[in-house]
């Protein structure tokens, strides 16, 4: 059976972009980055929203690569220009602006649905409330939850006398993100 | 109330804290209670999205260091730095750095006058050894044209590790942090020839790789950067770089890795130039020995005023700083196209020096 140079490349690079190797990762966003921008300055948005809207999602595809079984049906390039379309159109459509009709390249089309965006929606409504937590809780959480450090050694980390005490401002941090997840509107 | 006891309970069930005795009877009490058990889900689930959230926030900033690589602004222009040394100057220090400004004299323990010392522990096989080759490297390098070149930036992409085996042995010598995204400062002549450096802070508990990012060609001076997850430990810095020069008679302290334990030594002012009146560097006197290189130099009110670099062999209390300006000029420069934030908590205090020790301590970190 022939196999294609294309493909090989193709399949290699998901493993790649699962391992998010920064040198693979660095070639897709020089290679996909500069299409999106232009879509979204075309379309009424601002190079920081151009970098949000693409860098969310090479998120998307970064976390979609965590299932051994997903396949890229398209280039690394098609696949981040579609989303990012897609992903901007919705936060147009969120703002009430029409999207001008432009003309792209590509048939391709949709490789996100509901459920990633809800995903993202959520995670970055997360991401958000950890930041808007201040210090000392953005990193008592942060290390807590997501790099999984122990209490003790959070507890020298911030200098606390004890342990306990570390713990306490956890849970008092804990309490403040819980109720500001579900206490304020999702962003779009 | 009952809720605190219950996370308390879920967290030690969770990282497998609980003893077996523990254990059992927690789940047997899960088994009979399914408002526990509705609740310990819920906390696991909250717990899930909590890391989701952190992961985001980890991806997206490694994205953004990229597309600042990519696009970084004003990437051109920062390599011309905005001094000059004459060839000179340069060709001095790079003397100065041979250990034998005597010429010829290779072997230290033949000199019978101050011999400029490095204050690398060890560090003397490796200068012996490779003597007449770095100094044949050091002087065709800074001939050419006298700026830096991009090649000096390093932009190769190195998988660091972050968690490693607590290393028991004496540091060669000391390095700081200057930005809570990881980036330390520290003595070139430490790190030469290296590419990844062994970083250690046993207050922080952390023992990390980080990758030497740049090295100066005149300075004696070097930038180390820790993987972002690894900067995720880190607090801003509580210090800042001053620009004034330093005065004589200033009091002066320092924290360094003469030994595996942190060191905190005292000093003053005594010569606003170095070693032959070199005018990159100033003077202090404070007994300085192997191990207090790249360590960083504060004044009373607690500024950044240098990086320690070298003593007499036979006066260990006549220290030879790098400058502050010197420091200063050098990050700016770099900082955009290094995209270092070098942005502080520092704030003007009047407070004890016991006080500045206290605080900066977990930003001294030990160079093996």
């Amino acid at each position: 059976m022939l196999v294609t140079i294309d493909q090989e490349i193709t399949t290699g690079i998901v493993d790649r972009i699962r391992a998010r190797d920064r040198n693979t990762l660095t070639s897709v966003y020089k290679d996909a980055y500069p299409m999106v921008e232009k879509y979204i300055l075309n379309n009424s948005g601002s190079k920081t929203e151009a970098q949000d809207i693409f860098q969310d999602a090479l998120y998307v595809l970064i976390k979609k690569t965590a299932d051994k079984n997903f396949e890229l049906t398209a280039k690394v390039s098609t696949y981040l220009f579609s989303v990012g379309k897609n992903l901007w159109l919705k936060q147009l459509a969120v703002h009430k602006i029409d999207a001008k009709e432009l003309a792209t390249e590509s048939e391709y089309d949709d490789p996100v649905n509901e459920d990633d965006t809800v995903r993202l929606s959520k995670v970055k409504h997360m991401q958000a409330c950890i930041k808007a937590l201040g210090e000392p809780c953005s990193t008592i959480i942060t290390q807590f939850y997501f790099l999984k450090t122990p209490m003790k050694r959070i507890a020298e980390m911030l200098h606390y006398t004890n342990a306990n005490n570390a713990k306490n401002q956890k849970y008092k941090c804990f309490m403040r993100l819980k109720k500001m997840v579900l206490g304020t509107p999702k962003q779009s | 109330m009952e809720e605190r006891q219950h996370i308390a309970l879920f967290d030690r069930y969770l990282s497998g804290e609980m003893d077996a005795g523990e254990k059992d009877a927690f789940e047997e009490r899960l088994a009979h209670s399914e408002s526990l058990r509705n609740e310990l889900n819920e906390y696991q689930q909250f717990s899930a999205d909590i890391y989701d959230g952190g992961e985001y926030g980890a991806i997206k900033t490694e994205l953004q260091t990229i597309h600042n690589d990519l696009y970084g602004k004003k990437r051109s222009k920062i390599l011309h730095p905005k001094f000059l040394i004459p060839i000179g100057v340069a060709a001095t220090i790079a003397l100065v750095f041979m250990i034998s400004p005597w010429g010829g004299m290779n072997d230290s323990s033949t000199a019978e006058n101050n011999i400029y010392e490095p204050l690398a522990n060890n560090v003397e096989d490796s200068y012996a050894e490779e003597n007449d080759d770095v100094m044949q490297d050091f002087v065709t390098e800074t001939e050419g044209d006298g700026y830096l070149d991009s090649s000096q930036l390093n932009s190769e992409e190195i998988l660091l590790i972050d968690s490693m085996q607590v290393i028991d042995q004496s540091p060669h010598g000391t390095a700081f942090l200057i930005s809570e995204d990881g980036f330390f400062l520290t003595s070139k002549h430490l790190i030469e020839g290296q590419k990844i450096i062994d970083l250690q802070q046993k207050e922080l508990g952390l023992t990390f790789e980080a990758e030497v990012i740049y090295s100066d060609s005149i300075l004696d001076f070097a930038i180390l950067k820790s993987s972002i997850k690894t900067a995720l430990n880190f607090e801003a810095v509580p210090y800042e770089v001053v620009r004034e020069a330093p005065e004589l008679g200033d009091a002066v302290f320092t924290l360094g890795y003469t030994k595996k334990d942190i060191v905190y030594t005292q000093g003053v002012v005594s010569s606003e130039t170095g070693f032959e009146s070199d005018s990159i560097y100033f003077e202090v006197s404070l007994p300085s020995n192997a191990g207090h290189s790249g360590a960083p130099l504060f004044n009373e009110k607690g500024n950044l005023i240098g990086i320690i670099t070298a003593h007499l062999s036979d006066k260990q209390a006549v220290t030879y700083i790098l400058k502050p300006d010197y420091i200063q000029n050098r990050l700016d420069n770099l900082s955009d196209s290094l995209s270092i934030d070098l942005s502080t908590n520092y704030s003007k205090r009047n407070t004890s020096t016991k006080r500045l020790i206290k605080l900066y301590r977990p930003f001294i970190f030990e160079v093996h």
